[in-house]
């Protein structure tokens, strides 16, 4: 959210769809950041279907909790 | 300027600049510290912006923010404008629209063709050439194959492999969600090449020179009486070794240490490791003085500007204080070792992109020779000319010597009269006639260390396109008479009686100014103009002092 340059008080409700900045290069730039960050790799159709924030975080705890 | 807030590039202060150079530079900042870094950048007075557009085949704008930060690290700033996704790359989006798009950048993954190597090359060339017509733009290629390379106007320039922990430049995860199959690394290794290296090789000033520290950067340990207290691992030789490819490419080298002079001879003579010898360095300034006044008197040595100027050193404060002082001398840190000071060295801009200087060890012994020079001129030029018997060298349109001048002119910053920065083609037009300026004495042959270009422009004028000459051939009282010369032969081919000597003010020519003002002005110029000399002035002032030579040579 950081690099959407998302307010905190939108994050929640973050959407894909309904997100302005949230475009096809910034969807691969917030992967690119969150492998890095916390150092996993993701499958390509993880990436592809992830539509708000809170995908994000279930995707981001499953892999973690792999 | 205050080091602890004043902002320099990146919005950093000087201190947080120096700190993150190793970290930036081999990519081991996150991409949300990348994006901080950009948005501190916003207001910012950046002094260099450059307009670019990418053509392309597939994504790159993974590779837009890494292309920034590490171009505003070095104080430019991208514009870059990604062009729609063609595999014909017809540029058919090239339109006579205003805007300045200054470099074209190409980037073609190769997958999505089946020509053969060869097919493929001729195709790519004519897609350059084709580009580099319709835009009148410099062209940078960057082809995505099993390996990557980089061109430069049509010549390949560099290799990029993946690091030695990865395996590929490829992960097909990401193809299916972005269109690019590059690795997120990938990504940030090509954009710091191009953005570090490639794309300034078409407007930073060539860098000349490499002063380095001793004392935990070319060396573990500190230098004392005992050799065996200096241990050269891995690590610093491959800095050494990156040094002496240095050299051999045409830079100088230079020692800045705060050691006894006795001892650093003593290193560089007898310890076993060692890949660098006294002989490397045209300078060696081994005292107690500060670094910031060993660093002038190398400048005054070697009659460089700051700006041509790589100063590497592990310690932060000489760093800092180095950068205070010239702020436009590249610094380097060895701080986290000097295996971070050989990668960060390799980005950063005007070292890598230098084609090399042929006559580097020319140049080098002329330095090492201005010792003895100025021996002799502290007792009068006189003395220097019966004892040196120095020669003038005058060739007028030696194909030979051709590629030798281009090269001197495109990189002779401060005495550069017109700074046209012709190319070959321009040298060849069929009313134009170039002429090469040599010098030698008994100390050592300087070479070429000068130029002209001179164009018919009239029934009985000709007009100076180019005018050149290496700052180390200065302070011998013979740039008149030596550029006379070649003005006069010729103004002789053209059968002429009057030259018109036009000059430009630029920001670093400051001494071909006065040269100019010198010789042929009555009062300083305060803009750039130009001046109508006749035959009899120039065959006046191109008398050479008594004792000194003149051979000329080619047509006339």
């Amino acid at each position: 959210m950081k690099l959407m340059e998302i307010g905190t008080d939108e994050v929640a409700l973050a959407e894909r769809e309904k997100t302005t900045r949230w475009s096809s290069l910034m969807h691969i730039e917030v992967f690119f950041a969150l492998e890095e960050e916390f150092d996993l790799r993701f499958a390509d159709d993880e990436m592809a279907f992830a539509e708000s924030r809170n995908d994000l975080v279930e995707i981001v705890l499953a892999a973690l909790m792999k | 300027m205050n080091l602890e807030i004043d902002k320099i590039n990146l919005g950093l202060n000087l201190n947080d600049w120096i700190e993150i150079q190793g970290k930036l530079l081999s990519g081991q900042i996150s991409r949300i510290q990348m994006s901080d870094l950009l948005k501190c950048s916003i207001d910012l007075n950046i002094t260099r912006t450059k307009n670019i557009r990418i053509w392309r085949n597939f994504a790159v704008e993974p590779m837009e923010i890494a292309f920034r930060v590490l171009g505003l690290y070095w104080d430019i700033s991208y514009n870059l404008k990604f062009m729609g996704y063609d595999d014909s790359f017809s540029f058919t989006e090239i339109t006579t629209e205003a805007r300045s798009d200054e470099i074209e950048i190409i980037m073609v993954d190769r997958s999505h063709y089946k020509f053969s190597v060869e097919d493929f090359d001729v195709w790519l060339q004519a897609r350059e050439e084709h580009l580099a017509e319709i835009s009148q733009n410099k062209v940078v290629t960057v082809v995505v194959d099993e390996e990557i390379t980089i061109r430069v106007l049509g010549n390949e320039v560099a290799r990029i492999l993946p690091d030695v922990s990865s395996e590929s430049h490829f992960d097909l995860r990401y193809e299916r969600t972005t269109g690019s199959r590059l690795t997120p690394r990938t990504h940030f290794l090509i954009a710091r090449e191009l953005s570090t290296t490639w794309i300034p090789s078409f407007f930073i000033p060539p860098r000349k020179l490499i002063a380095v520290d001793l004392d935990y950067t070319l060396h573990e340990g500190v230098l004392g009486e005992l050799l065996n207290e200096v241990h050269v691992n891995d690590d610093f030789c491959s800095l050494q070794d990156e040094l002496v490819v240095a050299k051999n490419r045409g830079f100088m080298l230079a020692i800045i240490t705060k050691n006894d002079r006795g001892d650093v001879l003593d290193l560089l003579k007898n310890h076993p490791l060692y890949r660098l010898r006294e002989s490397d360095f045209v300078a060696i300034e081994a005292s107690w003085d500060s670094k910031q006044n060993a660093m002038a008197r190398i400048l005054e040595k070697t009659r460089i500007n700051e700006e041509a100027v790589l100063f590497i050193d592990d310690n932060p404060i000489e760093l800092l204080q180095m950068k205070a002082t010239y702020s436009k001398m590249g610094v380097v840190s060895a701080i986290d070792g000097p295996a971070v000071a050989c990668q960060s060295l390799s980005s950063v801009p005007g070292y890598r992109s230098q084609s090399g200087d042929t006559l580097g060890e020319t140049r080098i012994l002329d330095i090492q020779s201005n010792e003895q020079r100025a021996a002799l001129i502290e007792n009068g030029l006189m003395s220097y000319y019966q004892t040196a018997k120095p020669i003038f060298g005058v060739s007028v349109g030696d194909l030979d010597e051709l590629e030798r001048l281009v090269d001197l002119g495109k990189r002779s910053n401060q005495f550069n009269l017109t700074l046209s920065r012709l190319d070959e083609a321009s040298y060849k037009s069929i009313d134009s006639l170039w002429v090469s300026l040599s010098l030698k004495d008994q100390f050592s042959d300087s070479g070429i260390i000068g130029g002209l270009v001179i164009e018919k422009s009239g029934i009985n004028l000709c007009t100076v396109q180019e005018l050149f000459l290496s700052c180390r051939v200065l302070g011998r009282g013979l740039e008149t008479s030596l550029i006379c010369q070649g003005i006069l032969h010729g103004m002789n081919v053209f059968n002429v009686d009057s030259v018109v000597v036009p000059w430009v003010i630029g920001p670093r020519n400051e001494p071909a100014i006065s040269w100019l003002t010198s010789s042929f002005l009555n009062e300083a110029p305060v803009s750039s103009g130009s001046v109508t000399m006749l035959e009899g002035q120039i065959r006046q002032l191109s008398e050479p002092p008594q004792g000194v030579k003149v051979e000329v040579t080619g047509r006339d």
